[in-house]
């Protein structure tokens, strides 16, 4: 009994060393998150006017969802989702615009997002 | 409470739930965000106006060339006579306007060309007749000195283009300014090894 008590505590002190409590909250790792996402904001421009030269008055949305991974805070299988509206050639760009990115401080637990971009041309002037 | 009684029983279940704890710390977090990342494009740079080719000057109807003064235009005299018509009377205060303001000519010769046709003394002197006439309305009422000018017929003898079409008589008929001195600025300049040029010589002599 006492051998697996002892070993019980050493795994839960193992698994807590490994999944640290400071752990982000929701709205945190939501907040957090999102604000790596704006750092992109430029390139993600830079897609949808190229759409705009194409196509002028093109509006839509992208809906992406990707991992963040917990321990090095990188996003990855950053995918569109069902919901986009946008062509898939901006929805494509989009996709690649946000490879790279990694949380930092990374978290403990890995997160799985979901964002919505929404397009709307430049207002008439 | 039970549990309790039994010190290694409690600790048992304490590390049993501390390790449920942490195992579910430990899971993917889920969220989504509500409020969309809004992108507003930015409007096309407008295509650049065509520019437009500048419209080729418009041929002067008088021009100063070499040993000429060129009218792109005919004077027009009623016919068989030396009376210019009034139609013409704007483009020899072109040609009187330009004489004025080339102060370098100094002598103009008006000549009077006709076609073949009627006889050659007739038209000798019918050109002879219209370049007096060309002279005095440009003295009279071009304002240009009387001793720029001198007037003279050559009838048919110089023609510029075939007699045997009415083309070619129409352009035979017609009155020429052939500048027969003007005052030429001659440069004297030295260029150095660097490509400088440098005037050691400028006069001004009769062409």
């Amino acid at each position: 009994m006492r051998k697996f008590i002892s070993s019980t505590i050493l795994a839960s002190v193992a698994l807590s060393m490994g999944c640290s409590f400071i752990a982000r909250g929701e709205d945190q790792y939501r907040t957090d998150t999102r604000a790596l996402l704006e750092t992109r904001n430029a390139d993600i421009r830079a897609c949808y006017d190229n759409e705009l030269a194409n196509n002028p008055g093109l509006n839509g949305d992208v809906v992406v969802q990707f991992t963040v991974e917990k321990k090095t805070g990188t996003i990855t299988n950053v995918a569109a989702a069902e919901g986009s509206s946008a062509p898939e050639s901006l929805q494509t760009c989009v996709v690649s615009a946000l490879e790279g990115l990694a949380l930092t401080p990374e978290d403990r637990r890995d997160g799985q997002a979901t964002f919505t971009y929404t397009f709307s041309g430049p207002a008439a002037g | 409470m039970h549990a309790l009684r039994n010190p290694s029983r409690a600790i048992g279940l304490f590390a049993a739930g501390f390790m449920l704890l942490t195992t579910t710390a430990c899971g993917p977090i889920v969220f989504s965000d509500d409020a969309s990342l809004a992108i507003v494009g930015t409007a096309p740079e407008p295509e650049p106006e065509p520019v437009a080719e500048p419209a080729p000057e418009p041929q002067k109807r008088v021009e100063v060339r070499d040993n000429k003064i060129v009218i792109n235009e005919k004077i027009q005299f009623k016919v068989n006579s030396d009376k210019i018509q009034e139609v013409s009377h704007d483009l020899l205060n072109e040609v009187a306007k330009v004489i004025k303001e080339n102060p370098q000519i100094k002598k103009i010769e008006i000549q009077g060309h006709a076609s073949a046709e009627g006889g050659d003394s007739h038209n000798m002197k019918l050109s002879d007749r219209r370049a007096k006439a060309v002279k005095k309305y440009l003295t009279s009422k071009g304002g240009v000195a009387k001793d720029h000018l001198s007037s003279k017929g050559y009838g048919e003898t110089q023609p510029i283009a075939s007699n045997d079409t009415e083309d070619g008589r129409e352009k035979n008929r017609r009155v020429e300014f052939v500048i027969t001195e003007q005052e030429v600025t001659q440069t004297k300049v030295e260029v150095d090894d660097a490509g400088n040029e440098k005037v050691i010589e400028e006069k001004k002599v009769n062409g």
